[in-house]
């Protein structure tokens, strides 16, 4: 019997990792020199001759220009790294599977080769990010693979063993990032509810605070300064910021730290020892600040999610590590789950147990067992991990005619003598078996099947095992995915935290006519983020409907069918469909990251800065508070254009990210800036639509209107514009719907559009279907009148503004 | 409209199922029609027999997860003890019962919750 397992494996930015599931212990893939950690780390001298992991990571300092780290940021975009020696240029996906290739390549080592892993991403990548994971992941070799969030998988790991029930919070400072995650354990189901992070705190953050106190120490009595943006003092700050992590780390261990340099540091053509004790305490006070601005941001996330305390709290990350951040957590926010789980390994244990649930198991199966040639084939269906202690086992029996027949079936657990009852075969060889499983552990089964007569029949497969522990629901998908339309709005596909997979798919019209061999097309903008303006949310693909593919002329408002389908990875297929000609269009265009032009993203800096030196008379003090972290934001932002500046391609792409947040924080504050009005305006709409639900609506669309009233004036209480929109959308759908039962309604819709008829696309059918439409008010024909207004509302145009801010989106 | 739809009917579980009980119906399910379960492809509904597939017992499961949605889906569960004795007869003829219900949904927002 050949044993089996499933891999893990965690792509950090850093580190990474892989853990290897056997269905009873999670054990670390180890580097050669016995670490569970690689380093993300490629090095290339000579063509084809690759180094990665530790060996790589010693000449990062040395030979930068041959040796690269932190590339899984620029994953899903355009860029390259230049490794000059070797005349190389290699993708940030190239690179990833190199590493990736590493880690199987260790786990090979003591056992046969792994096909099947799970690899994690963070909770916030993009999909072209995911997607050039995954085209890592299969070039690496992975040939079934899943890809789960890096939160999920922290959370899966930290419960496993335990009950999983009550609020959870992931705590993840990693190198460069941080991200809080919600997540709500039920009955050992667990769900990640929300998240939040911040894209400027992380690990090196942590670095260059240490980095400064050694330069204080050492150099500033020389009246010498280490500017980190001065392209002569990079290499000198490239030395200190790894002075500074060894010191960094050892202080979590000791109270003080000798803090010496191997070589000088050159700087302003003069040379320097490092030589200084740090005390912890003196670190300490420094990042105190720092780990307040990620307490700061858990509590707002539990706030947001109406959370007063939490059960448990799961640490993930090298920084982690640290016992300020661990005591600081631990008295804000709650009790730290487990002190010995291990936060550099966690997310790659999650990782591996989620493979286990998925069934993506490696080697040969574990109970196959030596099949009597006269044992009669079963077909089972079993869960391979199961939240539930009494899980249903379904099976059939194959080749019914064979003699003897197969009456009943049973299940006999191997450890603790669980026997359980006997069932019938039904008439189509179909069986329904209930398992009792032993909490938290791995549960053998022996299959036992008797004929009529309770004569003992042999069975294949004669065994089966059940994993009882915590497990995951399908993951949710981490920003909302839709449809830009050309009046500038988002059409929601999916939205963030739907679980996966899924699939929607919507009727649209299209607002140009298309001719075939005229050449052109339509654009179907696909779009990521949580706002309902398309400009403010990410750009991640471009569907094209080319004319000339088109048989037929395809005129103003056609019909256009709009699928979006996602894995559990978040990986995605879009389609369009031209019902009138039979048509599919699938291929995607520019699924990648859009390229981050550090001039455009200089003058947005600027532009942003303008908005916010209007903004600032008009705020009250609680607003007040929020422009102060706004306006730190924009700080960190213009450091990161800096760096895009100086060539920095990935602190490019941190950057343009950063501005499109922050031009969303910004246009929110606005809107509070003008917080009375817009409350107003809301409420007056909403106590018109209740006006109509009153009178047309039923009795449960009359208590959920009642609970989305409810709804707003939390948010007003809150402030929250995100909520108050949301809680608007459904008064205005139930208010709308109750009002179209109203006898005049289409009467009043039919002329409020007859009146924009001159803005038609078709002036002339426009004009002859207001002709149409007045009579059938003046013969009372209202269920024709529906008609009319359907028809004359499509022939009505978007502005070319709203397009532009649509991507020039085809579609409404 | 799919009011026959409603994730409790095609789960063919009460309003007051625990999420156990959901999960443990929905992995049976789900075994059931990969083995190709005749039992398992169609469910009874107030409005009749439907069909039903993975696609669907995985969409019933997700929205019944969702408290907000569950509690859309529990207020649409008429008592079992005013549903039609003969809930496989043809679908269409099925569709006139309930008028009331049907009626007050009609094109309703909680109608696409289905």
């Amino acid at each position: 019997m050949t044993r089996r397992w499933t891999l893990g494996i965690d792509l950090g930015t850093t580190n990474s990792t892989a853990v290897v599931f056997d269905g009873e212990t999670l054990e670390p893939v180890r580097t050669a020199n016995g670490s569970s950690l690689l380093p993300s780390v490629v090095r290339v001298t000579r063509p084809g001759q690759i180094v990665v992991g530790e060996k790589a990571r010693r000449f990062l300092e040395k030979d930068p220009q041959n040796t690269r780290g932190g590339f899984k940021r620029l994953l899903g975009t355009s860029s390259k790294f230049e490794f000059p020696a070797a005349g190389e240029s290699l993708t940030p996906e190239r690179l990833s599977t190199e590493v990736l290739k590493t880690l199987l390549a260790h786990a090979a080592e003591t056992r046969p080769a792994s096909t099947a892993a799970v690899v994690t991403v963070p909770a916030l990548f993009e999909l072209p990010q995911t997607e050039a994971t995954a085209r890592a992941a299969k070039a690496a070799g992975i040939e079934r693979l899943e890809l789960l969030q890096e939160p999920v998988a922290s959370a899966l790991a930290a419960g496993f063993r335990g009950d999983g029930g009550g609020s959870w919070l992931v705590y993840d400072l990693g190198g460069g990032t941080f991200d809080a995650s919600l997540v709500v354990g039920e009955e050992g189901l667990l769900s990640v509810v929300g998240h939040d992070g911040d894209n400027f705190l992380g690990g090196r953050d942590f670095d260059a605070v240490m980095a400064r106190i050694i330069a204080e120490a050492c150099f500033a009595p020389a009246g010498v300064r280490v500017d980190p943006k001065d392209p002569a003092h990079q290499r000198a700050w490239r030395s200190l910021m790894a002075i500074a992590e060894e010191a960094k780390i050892e202080l979590s261990r000791n109270e003080r730290v000798q803090v010496t340099s191997s070589d000088p540091l050159e700087i302003d053509g003069k040379q320097f020892d490092v030589d200084v004790m740090i005390e912890r305490s003196e670190l300490e006070a420094q990042l105190e600040p720092l780990i307040q601005r990620s307490i700061d941001l858990c509590q707002r996330l539990l706030e947001t999610h109406g959370r007063n305390s939490l059960d448990r709290v799961v640490l993930v990350g090298g920084p982690t590590a640290m016992p300020l951040v661990r005591s600081r957590v631990a008295q804000a926010l709650g009790s730290i789950a487990a002190e010995s789980l291990d936060p550099m390994t966690l997310v790659a244990q999650g990782a591996a147990l989620y493979a286990a649930q998925r069934g993506l198991w490696c080697g040969e199966e574990a109970h196959v067992s030596l099949a009597k040639p006269e044992a009669r084939r079963l077909s089972l269906r079993a869960p391979v991990v199961s939240t539930d202690v009494m899980p249903y086992v379904v099976g059939t029996v194959l080749e019914l005619d064979r003699k003897p027949s197969i009456a009943r079936v049973r299940l006999v657990r191997d450890r603790g003598g669980w026997e359980g009852a006997w069932e019938p075969v039904d008439s189509e060889g179909g069986f329904t078996l209930s398992a009792e499983l032993e909490p938290r552990r791995g549960n053998v089964f022996r299959v036992e099947a008797q004929g009529a007569t309770s004569a003992p029949i042999p069975v294949e497969p004669a065994q089966l095992s059940i994993l009882q522990g915590v497990t995951i629901g399908d993951p949710p998908v981490s920003r909302s995915i839709g449809v830009a339309m050309a009046d500038g709005r988002v059409h929601i596909y999916l939205e963030k935290g739907h679980p996966l997979p899924a699939k929607r798919t919507f009727t649209h019209r299209t607002v140009e006519t298309l001719v075939p061999g005229n050449g052109g097309g339509l654009r179907i903008p696909l779009v990521q983020g949580e706002y309902d303006d398309a400009r403010f949310c990410r750009l991640i693909g471009t569907l094209n409907i080319e004319a000339d593919r088109l048989k037929a002329v395809l005129p103003v408002a056609s019909t256009l069918e709009v699928t979006l389908e996602l894995d559990r990875g978040g990986r995605m297929v879009a389609r369009a469909e031209v019902p009138g000609q039979k048509l599919v269009f699938e291929q995607i265009a520019s699924l990648v990251v859009p390229e981050a032009d550090p001039s455009v993203l200089e003058a947005e800096c600027v532009r942003l800065l303008e908005r916010f030196a209007k903004l600032d008379a008009t705020l009250d003090e609680e607003d007040t508070k929020l422009m102060e972290r706004l306006s730190r934001e924009h700080l960190d932002l213009e450091a990161l254009v800096d760096r895009a500046i100086g060539g920095d391609a990935e602190a490019g792409q941190r950057a343009r990210r950063s501005a499109l947040d922050l031009e969303a924080k910004l246009t929110e504050l606005e809107a509070r800036s003008e917080w009375p009005e817009r409350v107003d305006d809301v409420m007056m709409t909403a106590l018109s639509d209740q006006h109509w639900v009153e009178q047309h609506g039923s009795a449960a669309e009359k208590k959920m209107f009642q609970t989305a009233m409810d709804g707003l004036g939390k948010a007003v209480q809150r402030r929250s514009l995100r909520d108050l929109e949301r809680h608007r959308r459904t008064t205005r759908r139930l208010g709308q719907t109750s009002f179209l039962r109203d006898n005049d309604a289409y009467v009043l819709i039919f002329e409020s559009i007859a009146s924009r008829v001159s803005e038609a696309h078709d002036l002339k059918t426009a004009e002859s279907l207001v002709k149409q439409g007045r009579k059938l008010v003046e013969n009372g024909e209202r269920i024709k009148l529906i008609g009319v207004v359907e028809q004359l509302s499509e022939l009505l145009p978007a502005s070319a503004k709203k397009r532009k801010e649509s991507y020039s989106s085809g579609l409404y | 409209m799919e009011l026959a739809a409603n994730p409790f009917f095609v789960l063919e579980l009460g309003p007051e199922a625990t999420v156990m009980e959901i999960e443990r119906k929905t992995q049976k399910l789900l075994a059931e029609l990969e083995l190709g379960r005749a039992s398992a492809k169609t469910y009874r509904s107030p409005f009749g027999e439907r069909p039903r597939d993975a696609e669907a017992v995985r969409a019933a499961s997700r929205a019944l997860r969702d408290p907000t949605l569950r509690e859309q889906h529990a207020l649409l569960v008429p008592p079992s003890d005013l549903w039609p004795d003969d809930v496989t007869s043809p679908i269409r003829a099925a569709d006139t019962r309930f008028p009331e219900l049907r009626e007050s949904l009609a094109g309703t927002p909680l109608a696409e919750l289905a």
